[in-house]
């Protein structure tokens, strides 16, 4: 039998597989190293940083809940110059690409930020993160409004040579109005979804179970929700997807890219499972071998929808 | 650091609420020191979802101790496991204790705090293991002490064993009595505790070392859930920590939420 190709295209960038993690579960640097070859991933994408260093949220910070957590980090991290000189030395080393995840304040942050990263020559592809739901008063805001979203990614879009991709969250106000401005104003490829606000109540001491009182939710929990997220926007544009939310093993991954990702991501799992990247590698190997699918062209958006459904295409 | 499954030797009751659960892993006891501890992943079910850090609290040959007391979701499921029964081992993870020399060891436990000062206790000579509880149903018994019984001394909540108080009195005492100077601190327990033997080993000008039991998420510094405060800001309790020098802590960071 002839060898599977995993390879995916985005932009005119080749990942060697659809396998990658999502920002925010997997560290910055070598977190991860004594379990995973990070040479094996499709891509290595790091934790969401900002212009300058962010301290981040009070404890506690984060709550698990059935089949998942909530988080309010609060984008802590040492900020763009710290990445640059302590963080990319390190990445570079590994062989796979690089994607980048920034934040920042609006448009003009935003710029600054990708003007450094665009110097980098590791770095492939940027990630903006319109939609961490932890960050409260001045500085970082959640983008809302689809005319913002369009601004932003816009002027990165004009100030960058690398591969774009803008992460989004169904949090953000009219959605596929959101998603689809992106789109128009040069995003290639959207990654589905960010995490979705939550609550938890310690019910004795009657006190939120996290600082921020609301937290990201995440893990399979999620699932679903963010399947239908990607499913629709393929059904909507025509934008790759780098599907997530609480893909936990192989068949989460088969789900998401039958619905039409090209890539998938590991995202709170790796807390739980280190390996879960490399175990949804290998099983998706195994799974499209035993079913004989040769390449992930042939598995991606295969879903075969009733003829109820196709008729009011 | 290893992400292994194992299996369960032996899971008993210590005391009326105390655990200690045991296990093979060949490879983890040659590396682990005391203060590290280990994720466990209890379940391939996803509720509960995270994994649950545990002290080592013995090594006996190739097998490791833990010592737990079931009281939410993880714990209460790791004491119906039975012998043969498999789960998910990870680490040894975090930082130890730092030994030292030519000083007298004080160690102050508080509950299942108590479990890195006896692994501590079982590799390094000390003066006294001071341990505090709620009550006589969680009493660590001496049956546990590695070596010499003598120099463990209790404190309970409502004086149903040893002093009546909190263990944190019983330091306070040995310190006014002698020179404080002599003395050097191991602690881990609840962080109201902690909060105490800080600020007491500050006003007798006493060194030592705090252990932190902060809520986890992947106990790897990846996810920046279990942040402590030191002199320089945030830093992640389980890739930094667990073990941080009294020194390195701030008091306020060290007040309970």
């Amino acid at each position: 039998m002839s060898k599977i190709n995993l390879s995916v295209k985005i932009g005119k960038v080749a990942f060697k597989n659809p396998v990658t993690v999502a920002s925010g579960t997997f560290g910055n640097t070598n977190e991860y190293e004594p379990y995973v070859d990070f040479s094996r991933l499709g891509a290595f994408v790091t934790k969401t940083i900002t212009l300058k260093k962010r301290v981040g949220n009070p404890m506690p910070r984060i709550a698990e809940t059935p089949s998942g957590m909530l988080n309010a980090i609060g984008l802590e991290n040492k900020g763009l110059e710290d990445y640059v000189e302590n963080k990319i030395p390190y990445l570079a080393k590994i062989k796979t690409h690089l994607i980048t995840s920034i934040a920042a304040s609006g448009p003009e942050e935003f710029v600054k930020m990708v003007k450094v990263l665009d110097k980098q020559k590791v770095v492939t592809a940027i990630e903006l993160n319109l939609s961490c739901p932890n960050i409260r008063g001045k500085g970082i805001q959640f983008a809302k409004h689809a005319e913002e979203v369009g601004r932003i990614v816009k002027s990165v879009r004009d100030n960058t040579s690398k591969l774009l991709i803008t992460k989004l969250s169904p949090e953000m106000g009219n959605f596929f109005e959101i998603a689809e401005i992106t789109v128009k104003s040069g995003t290639q490829a959207l990654s589905l979804i960010n995490t979705i606000k939550g609550m938890a109540i310690d019910v004795y001491k009657r006190k939120p179970r996290i600082s921020n009182v609301t937290g990201g939710l995440s893990g399979p929990a999620i699932r679903p929700i963010a399947l239908r997220y990607v499913y629709e926007v393929k059904r909507m544009l025509d934008i790759p997807v780098i599907g997530m939310g609480g893909i936990a093993n192989w068949q989460d991954a088969a789900e998401f890219i039958i619905a039409g990702a090209h890539m998938v991501a590991t995202g709170t799992v790796n807390f739980v499972t280190p390996r879960a990247s490399m175990d949804v590698l290998e099983g998706l190997e195994d799974y499209m071998k035993r079913t004989r699918v040769h390449s992930m062209d042939e598995l991606r958006g295969s879903l075969k929808l009733p003829e109820h459904i196709l008729k009011y295409e | 650091m290893y992400d292994i499954r194992v299996t369960v030797k032996q899971n008993k009751r210590v005391s009326d609420g105390l655990w200690v659960l045991s296990y093979h892993a060949p490879k983890t006891v040659k590396k682990i020191l005391p203060g590290q501890f280990l994720q466990f992943r209890l379940t391939s079910s996803t509720d509960p979802f995270l994994r649950r850090p545990f002290s080592a609290y013995k090594i006996k040959g190739d097998v490791i101790e833990v010592l737990y007391e079931p009281v939410g979701v993880g714990t209460r499921l790791m004491s119906q496991m039975k012998p043969g029964d498999e789960f998910c081992s990870l680490g040894p993870l975090g930082n130890s204790f730092t030994p030292v020399k030519k000083k007298k060891v004080l160690m102050v436990g508080g509950g299942v705090g108590a479990a890195p000062l006896v692994f501590m206790a079982e590799r390094h000579v000390y003066d006294k293991m001071l341990l505090g509880f709620r009550n006589k149903s969680v009493v660590l018994p001496k049956s546990e002490a590695p070596g010499s019984k003598s120099n463990w001394i209790y404190a309970t909540n409502d004086g149903s064993v040893g002093h009546k108080g909190f263990v944190t009195e019983l330091l306070e005492g040995i310190l006014k009595e002698g020179d404080p100077k002599q003395y050097f601190i191991y602690s881990c327990g609840p962080k109201p505790m902690l909060y105490e033997v800080a600020r007491i080993a500050r006003k007798y000008k006493v060194d030592g070392e705090l252990s932190l039991e902060e809520r986890m998420g992947c106990g790897v510094g990846a996810c920046l859930g279990c942040v402590v405060e030191t002199q320089d800001g945030y830093v992640a309790s389980c890739k930094s920590g667990p073990v941080f020098s009294i020194k390195d802590l701030t008091l306020e960071g060290l007040k309970s939420e």
